[in-house]
């Protein structure tokens, strides 16, 4: 293989075949939510330009021989992460044949709709995805193994991916889980999720995708240590989703439920979600506007009520092509927990109050 | 007077425009060691858009681009593929970060990727039409 070098604007460059690309999120939030934190300390009510959204990906893939690759994504994120780089992918790929690919190593864990990509800001519409759905799953990568069977017929693209492994991770507990449980609002917990297996099965052709999604994991935490007799904490993870992108029209929207059981239904309790995104594009130009709202799960909770989040948001997003690769994009939310109820908030908005703002902006681009 | 002035303007931008369609007439070359008469544009994007690395003989085969902006690339995914610069970006930043494929090499020019493609038994590219020589073989032709 001979050495090629193209560099020019936007452009990916190849030295030897390895190749090297990157994406990267400049945000800034601002909320009227004074000192109640939204989100984990994404936005406390001051104008931030260095919040949790902003990152830096650099993806190397270096080819091992004709069928096999070697790919490596380092991920840097702001705010209380200061930066901090770690691998978000590490993986090594076996082209098995023309549509079935075999991947070991720690990949970004797929269970929902945009999860895989969800760094990649420059690929969807929004600042960030509807955050009711895609907090749901504290665990982001699994270290494990998984083939994408990817056949097709006609327009059709189909994608078949069956997963195993497991992962570790922090969670930040919820004010109502903390103070059951006796921890430190705003302290991550640390969790293990083993024995993790799922499957993603998608279908659709370039205007169309339709997915659905199911995982389960066992779910151990020091923090949360099981009383003998009581069963392992398995976790479940089971979704729907439709996104479009045909004759202009911009539409998403994706159902989600968590389904918790013994010890980790403390920490993560049963919960639902659901969002519905639609946009008109015109020329560089789509705006859009998103309704999502997190519930109650499918199960009658078996822990304190109060625990289960319950909010309601409705954002209305603009996102405007700069040049080829790059989009900027503002977005106004305005997020309701139900009352008395802490939704993905700090704490419960003060008397009297219903809702809070929060504006975004953001610089999408890859590279 | 004005009425003549007018239609040999209108004349001469007619040729002209017409020189431009002629000469703007893209080729997809390979190597001529392919062992294919032609190819449709459907199975072109299928391979452009990293959906098959074969041709309908089940050859392997590995596509490369012209560089980002220039009119022959942008003329390429219009006609053949139906997508513009910003659909492209967005399709492979899906599935580039995710480890599920990546976009074809791209070359500086139309000259580059006819040295490459003669040079690499299994490679396909486009060219404009007047850059075909005896090096590579033509499998399509995008009016």
């Amino acid at each position: 293989m001979g050495l090629i070098l193209a560099l020019g604007a936007g452009q990916a460059f190849a030295v030897g075949d390895i190749s090297i690309n990157g994406f990267l999120t400049a945000a800034g939030t601002v909320g009227d939510n004074d000192d109640n934190a939204y989100l984990n300390g994404l936005v406390d009510g001051d104008a931030s330009f260095d919040t949790l959204d902003s990152r830096l990906g650099l993806q190397i893939t270096a080819p091992i021989n004709e069928r096999m690759d070697l790919t490596a994504q380092l991920l840097a994120r702001g705010g209380n992460n200061q930066w901090q780089t770690e691998a978000d992918w590490a993986f090594v790929s076996y082209q098995v044949s023309d549509p079935l690919q075999a991947r070991a190593g720690k990949v970004k864990l797929s269970t929902f709709l945009v999860s895989d990509y969800i760094e990649v800001g420059y690929a969807y519409p929004w600042i960030r995805p509807p955050v009711e759905v895609y907090t749901l799953n504290p665990i982001t990568t699994i270290s494990g193994v998984d083939l994408l069977y990817r056949p097709s017929a006609g327009d059709w693209t189909f994608l078949i991916q069956p997963y195993v492994g497991n992962s570790n991770g922090e969670a930040i507990p919820s004010t109502p889980v903390a103070t059951l449980a006796s921890m430190t609002p705003g302290v991550p917990v640390e969790f293990e999720a083993q024995d993790m297996v799922g499957l993603n099965v998608s279908a659709g052709t370039d205007a169309f995708n339709f997915r659905i999604g199911y995982l389960e994991t066992e779910v151990t935490s020091d923090a949360l240590a099981t009383p003998p007799g009581m069963g392992a904490s398995t976790a479940t993870f089971a979704s729907a989703g439709f996104s479009m992108d045909w004759r202009n029209i911009v539409a998403f929207a994706e159902y989600a439920e968590r389904d918790e059981e013994n010890m980790a239904e403390m920490m993560f309790p049963d919960q639902s979600a659901w969002y519905a995104t639609l946009g008109y594009r015109m020329g560089k130009f789509l705006p859009h506007l998103t309704y999502a709202k997190l519930d109650e799960g499918q199960d009658i909770p078996a822990v304190p009520a109060d625990i289960v989040l319950r909010q309601e948001s409705t954002t209305l997003g603009l996102r405007y092509e700069l040049a080829s690769g790059a989009a900027l994009k503002f977005e106004a939310s305005q997020v309701e927990p139900e009352t008395g109820n802490v939704g993905l908030f700090a704490a419960p908005l003060a008397a009297g109050e219903e809702e809070h703002m929060l504006y975004s902006v953001a610089i999408d681009v890859i590279f | 007077m004005r009425f003549m002035k007018l239609l040999l303007s209108l004349t001469a931008l007619l040729i002209a425009l017409g020189s431009t369609a002629a000469r703007a007439e893209l080729a997809v070359i390979a190597h001529p060691d392919t062992a294919v008469a032609g190819i449709s544009a459907d199975e072109l994007a299928r391979i452009y858009l990293g959906k098959t690395g074969t041709l309908p003989n089940g050859q392997r085969v590995t596509p490369v681009d012209q560089a980002e902006g220039s009119p022959a690339r942008a003329k390429f995914y219009r006609r053949v593929v139906g997508m513009d610069a910003r659909e492209l970006k967005s399709y492979w930043s899906k599935l580039m970060f995710t480890g599920k494929g990546k976009p074809p090499q791209s070359l500086p020019d139309g000259r580059a990727v006819r040295e490459w493609v003669a040079g690499h038994p299994g490679s396909l590219g486009y060219v404009d039409g007047t850059q075909v020589d005896g090096s590579v073989k033509v499998l399509l032709i995008v009016p």
